[in-house]
């Protein structure tokens, strides 16, 4: 089946055993080689609506469930695993859904349709919740990602082997996930199989020479709406089990940023040594060892000699990391006694970017260098602080800095195939917004509601501590 | 010591010039292991052969210290011997020139503070590589020189020592060996007396003298056999020389007995005294480069309207990264609010996959006879073969706990 080509939208008849054969004849999973953010639009939101979804698919469960059988006929009249299976119990779920639907052969838009997309949560609205509110349901599938496969981005896991699937998506925390796959035919440990090799831990395998990752795509449908909440690039950290073997991790960016590194560290001030050698040991030319050098975007770079800021009246190389006091006071040269200090601050943002760009370097150079993305939804200021980052966490620092804002951080899926790391302030509770996002109306909460204590006293009182700074500097006895 | 020979400060205030064959430095002076390079800092051409000066350290006299001297400074063209390198240490070096070329061409000349010459002994070394056991003073009032000679054969050597006037008051201007009455070599100095050595020019037919500029001395460059017992040595005061001239006999070497007690030595003065600045005394003082904060943040609502006194937070927010106090003011205020919401609520809601971190939720709960509202703290996904759940947690405001 040419999928690329195939530009009119596949109809329920379209979707025979004899094209679910002809795809399974290499193996029982589909590889899809399209890339997702290609055809999700924007990356907003993961809101998707077949424009034909009316007419020709309808996403009931029946539906799904004829697909599914297909799919059944054809997995137990194969000798691949069949011996395996048909002599084990069989764990038995209709929780995937057959992403043949996704493909680039259904045109899908990405319009929002807010009226019938859970209305009465939306904002704003007061409506009561309708029957599709209450009958919705949400699906799971699971893929391996290869971003650095040129042909097979994405491998789908067979829907049929996913039994559970959970994740943990939360503020000032790792997105956190575990998937538990039927593993009766030992397909997923057996180190034949190359897709056993992509499911082992860490971001990158030697044996295969490329990252992998899990990505898993939850499909939540409300009468005939559909939306999509993708959770890519996940790091598999643990694996457990045999016959039921459990994959668990966290995100990609978490991953790196709860790593411990090792790289220098940032210096926004410094007393300055001497140029000893010729021709720059005059006295007036001092080197920097350790400071940051920054672009100075602000223009805030400060340069004391025995506590006097000398203003404009000096030349720092930035390259060579060389200052040179240009004040004819200093042509003679600067006491022995006088420290000469420099101050060029970084700012906020500046410095997490440049973290999260080290984070990534720092790493064996097999691995390619994939940067993510950083938003940072607060006004910038300079930091006048050492940050060191031997054998450190990144993310103490930048849990240092939110402290600073006041801020927290949260991973956000930018897209099918991209995390995000975004920083945002905190609000007070007087500045919260008047109408809330979303509304969740009490009949459509399902089981109780568990409201308790987390044991956290509650103070009116507290200091906020900044410690003072200070520095030497020698005055002359008259 | 008969180096320091020259009783007259002319000396002393100078380095004494040590001959020392290189073969025998290490027996002269144990401390004496390399001579090592330095650049070259001028060079000058005095008759029979080239002489290179070189620089000792920062081409200071009296700096102790090694200094290097580049084999090929070794070399004449046609005659070159095999570069060595050697190595001066605890020797005072002031200068170092080689007599390039000549009968003296490698043998290097060491200028040394006299008093740290203990070591070395009365024993001259020619060019022959013999050495004299000896050395003769000749103390006259027009100055004082001596006679250097191995005996019977060799190239004798000629120190002439601040030569003054002769008996008739004319000014001295050259030196004449003579063999009997008869003038063998003469030399003249320029119109200078020899005291004036930095500008005295070397004329006459000798070029079988060398002259050495730095200690007023000569050097016969030439095989003679006759001074061994009536060799005389004379003063030309005229120039050139038409006059009569003083003789004075040739007495044969004694061997030198050395003095039993140490000669007085008048301390040299050191020409390049360090300099001792004036330092002014400074003090240390203190200064603040950044201000530090130490806000206490207050719920006054809840301290005094609610009446529920100072509850204060554990520990104190310590963070140098605070920018002003207004964010220190907020962040106190968000800590305070922090604990404020100290219930966990946690709802399982239908799959509205538009919820996310921080997004704010309304949500009635009339069992608790509240509603929350509120940004997600958290979802969860949560989806297997017998159960699909969807749940959001919040953090609501707890009871007062006071």
């Amino acid at each position: 089946m040419d999928w690329n080509s195939d530009n009119s939208p596949i109809t329920q008849s379209k979707l025979t055993s004899n094209h679910l054969a002809s795809e399974l004849d290499e193996s029982p999973y589909i590889e899809s080689e399209y890339e997702f953010s290609s055809f999700y639009g924007g990356t907003e939101g993961q809101k998707i609506t077949s424009k034909y979804t009316n007419n020709h698919l309808e996403w009931n469960k029946d539906n799904i469930n004829k697909v599914i059988g297909e799919y059944h006929k054809f997995y137990f009249d194969t000798k691949l695993i069949g011996a395996v299976y048909e002599d084990l119990p069989r764990v038995q779920n209709d929780i995937g859904f057959i992403p043949r639907n996704w493909s680039k052969a259904i045109p899908i838009t990405a319009t929002y349709g807010k009226e019938l997309y859970f209305p009465s949560m939306q904002k704003g609205s007061l409506d009561e919740p309708i029957l599709d509110e209450y009958l919705a349901e949400f699906y799971v599938c699971v893929y391996v990602q290869t971003p650095d496969n040129k042909t097979t981005k994405e491998t789908l896991i067979n829907y049929q082997d996913v039994i559970a699937v959970s994740v943990d998506w939360g503020k000032n925390k790792p997105i956190s996930f575990s998937v538990t796959l039927c593993n009766f035919s030992r397909y997923y440990t057996n180190p034949a199989n190359s897709i056993s090799q992509k499911l082992k831990k860490g971001i990158y395998s030697a044996e295969l020479g490329q990252r992998h990752f899990l990505k898993i795509v939850f499909m939540a449908k409300c009468g005939s709406e559909i939306y999509y909440r993708i959770f890519p690039r996940l790091v598999i950290k643990q694996i457990e089990g045999t016959t039921e073997v459990t994959y668990s991790g966290v995100d990609e960016i978490s991953e790196y940023l709860f790593r411990n590194v090792n790289f220098k560290s940032y210096c926004a001030e410094e007393c300055l040594a001497r140029v000893a050698t010729a021709p720059l040991n005059t006295g007036r030319h001092f080197i920097a060892n350790s400071l940051t050098i920054t672009e100075a975007r602000y223009g805030i770079t400060k340069v004391f000699v025995n506590a006097l800021d000398q203003e404009n009246n000096y030349k720092l190389d930035k390259n060579t990391k060389i200052l040179e006091l240009t004040d004819t006071k200093w042509s003679q040269g600067v006491s022995d006694k006088f420290p000469v200090l420099i101050q060029n601050p970084y700012t906020a943002q500046w410095l997490i970017n440049d973290i999260a760009k080290k984070v990534i370097d720092s790493q064996n150079t097999k691995v390619a260098r994939d940067y993510f993305p950083i938003k940072c939804k607060f006004t910038d200021f300079n930091l006048y602080t050492e940050f060191n980052f031997q054998d450190a966490e990144p993310i103490k620092t930048i849990e240092e800095i939110c402290q600073a804002v006041p801020a927290y951080w949260v991973i956000i899926p930018l897209d099918a195939d991209r995390l995000s790391l975004e920083i945002r302030p905190m609000l007070l509770e007087e500045e919260y917004p008047e109408n809330a996002d979303f509304f969740l109306p009490e009949s459509l909460t399902r089981g109780d509601i568990d409201v308790s204590d987390n044991d956290v006293d509650r103070i009116n009182t507290v200091n906020v501590v900044k410690l003072i700074k200070v520095a030497t500097y020698y005055e002359e006895v008259v | 010591m008969p180096v320091m020979e020259g009783s007259s400060a002319n000396t002393l205030t100078k380095n004494v010039r040590i001959r020392l064959n290189l073969l025998e430095m290490k027996s002269l002076l144990p401390q004496m292991i390399n001579l090592i390079h330095n650049n070259p800092s001028s060079t000058e051409t005095p008759p029979g052969g080239k002489v290179l000066y070189f620089s000792a350290l920062k081409n200071e006299p009296g700096t102790t210290g090694t200094i290097k001297l580049n084999p090929s400074y070794f070399r004449t063209e046609g005659n070159d011997p095999t570069p060595e390198y050697r190595t001066i240490s605890s020797v005072n070096i002031g200068q170092i020139w080689i007599q390039d070329g000549g009968l003296y061409q490698y043998y290097p000349y060491l200028y040394v503070d006299p008093t740290k010459l203990q070591y070395v002994s009365e024993k001259y070394v020619y060019a022959n590589g013999n050495m004299a056991t000896s050395t003769m003073p000749f103390p006259r009032k027009r100055g004082f020189f001596y006679f250097l000679t191995n005996g019977t054969s060799g190239k004798p050597t000629i120190r002439i020592k601040h030569i003054g006037v002769d008996a008739s008051g004319k000014n001295c201007t050259g030196i004449a060996f003579y063999a009997n009455t008869t003038p063998i070599f003469k030399a003249w100095l320029d119109g200078y007396s020899v005291d004036d050595y930095k500008t005295a020019a070397y004329t006459g037919n000798g070029q079988n003298f060398l002259l050495d500029d730095f200690n007023n001395q000569w050097f016969l460059n030439q095989n003679y056999n006759a001074f061994s017992s009536d060799g005389k040595i004379g003063f030309l005061n005229q120039y050139p020389d038409t006059a009569a001239l003083d003789f004075y006999t040739w007495i044969p070497l004694t061997p030198y007995t050395a003095p039993t007690q140490k000669p007085i030595v008048t301390p040299v003065p050191d020409p390049f005294p360090p300099t001792v600045d004036a330092e002014p005394e400074y003090l240390e003082q203190r200064k603040a480069l950044q201000a530090g904060i130490n806000l206490k943040v207050v719920d006054t609502f809840h301290r005094d309207t609610m009446g529920n006194g100072e509850l204060r937070g554990k520990e104190n927010i310590i963070n140098n990264n605070v920018k002003d106090e207004d964010t220190a003011f907020r962040i106190g205020q968000i800590a305070i609010q922090k604990t404020k919401r100290n219930l966990d609520i946690n709802v399982l809601a239908p799959p509205m996959f538009q919820l996310e971190p921080g997004k704010y939720l309304s949500m009635p709960i009339s069992a608790k006879n509240m509603t929350v509202f509120e940004p997600i703290d958290s979802l969860k996904f949560e989806i297997s073969a017998d159960k699909s759940d969807y749940g959001i947690t919040l953090k609501g405001i707890g009871k007062d706990n006071s």
